[in-house]
């Protein structure tokens, strides 16, 4: 189980003086949380591992661009973020990625965002994360992994604040209405 | 009842292990890069010395190409070779006597000085 304290103080400084040490734990913190977004994204184990290595050694060689460092979570999985895309293209899919909602922007009133889960309906969830399109998926997955702001998945996806509000809005209605339908 | 963040890790429970392992990996490939080291002044200079030398050798060539081989125009006269005021004034005297000399009329001419305003103009007046 992946606890980790939010406020906790990141050795980024350390790690741009090039200390393994401090790599190693922010390896540590963001790797398991970045694998399932990278996975359910990708849906392929070893393409899934093979990302999250690049994304390591890309942020190892790039961390000098990171102006703020508070910001390393979401600058790691924009790197990851940004090498799914390229797999996508490499297999053709990346017009997937580009899927818009064809409606507009609703009113964000999502209610409460406390999801829980019975066990019965853990499958379904899963179901639903894979059968949604990959540009909601990736938001959903943003703000469930991690619980990044919207801000800080709009970054990561380089996607309009606007667009980022209305996908994870439909995401979040989608599930809703299969949780609700399995109450009843 | 979990969190859609407790269903998804559920999911991934086989892979720390192999998440370990990369991350070991490229820890691993830091550790081996060597450390960027401070770069002195002298290091710096030393790693450019073919191009100082470059430069500096081009810098000469303008020079040398950009030298005034023509005589100066202005001679060099020692100090203590100046004459003074006196015999320069003497000097231009007498050359002024010289060229006189050569020229008669103009010795005359020069020689002669006119005479006073009351003795002329009688003399006009009677013509």
């Amino acid at each position: 189980m992946l606890v980790v304290a939010e406020r906790e103080q990141l050795p980024v400084q350390q790690a741009k003086a090039g200390e393994p040490e401090a790599w190693s734990v922010l390896f540590r913190r963001y790797q398991l949380p970045l694998y399932v977004y990278i996975f359910e994204l990708v849906r392929d184990e070893q393409t899934s591992l093979d990302i999250v290595q690049e994304a390591f050694i890309a942020a190892v060689r790039h961390i000098g661009s990171l102006r703020d460092e508070e910001k390393f979570g979401g600058w790691l999985f924009g790197i990851a973020h940004q090498k799914c895309v390229q797999c996508w293209r490499r297999e053709n899919r990346a017009d997937a990625m580009r899927e818009e909602m064809a409606e507009s922007p609703p009113d964000f009133d999502d209610g409460p965002d406390q999801w829980l889960i019975r066990r019965e309906q853990e499958a379904e969830f899963m179901n639903l994360l894979n059968e949604l399109p990959l540009p909601q998926r990736s938001v959903l997955l943003l703000h469930f992994v991690k619980d990044f702001s919207l801000e800080q998945i709009s970054e990561i996806t380089e996607t309009p604040l606007g667009t980022v509000k209305s996908r994870l809005h439909y995401a979040k209605r989608a599930l809703r209405k299969i949780l609700e339908d399995q109450d009843e | 009842m979990k969190t859609p963040l407790e269903v998804l890790l559920q999911q991934h429970q086989g892979a720390p292990p192999k998440l370990d392992a990369i991350r070991a990996k490229v820890v691993a490939g830091i550790a081996c890069a060597p450390a960027p080291k401070s770069i002195s002044w002298l290091d710096m200079a030393r790693s450019l010395r073919w191009h100082l030398a470059g430069w500096s050798a081009a810098w000469v060539v303008v020079m040398v190409l950009s030298i005034d081989h023509s005589p100066s125009t202005v001679a060099q006269i020692p100090r203590d070779k100046i004459p003074s005021p006196q015999k320069i004034w003497a000097s231009l005297r007498e050359h002024r006597r010289l060229l006189l000399e050569d020229s008669d009329a103009a010795v005359v001419e020069a020689s002669a000085p006119p005479g006073r305003r009351s003795e002329i103009e009688p003399a006009q007046a009677e013509v």
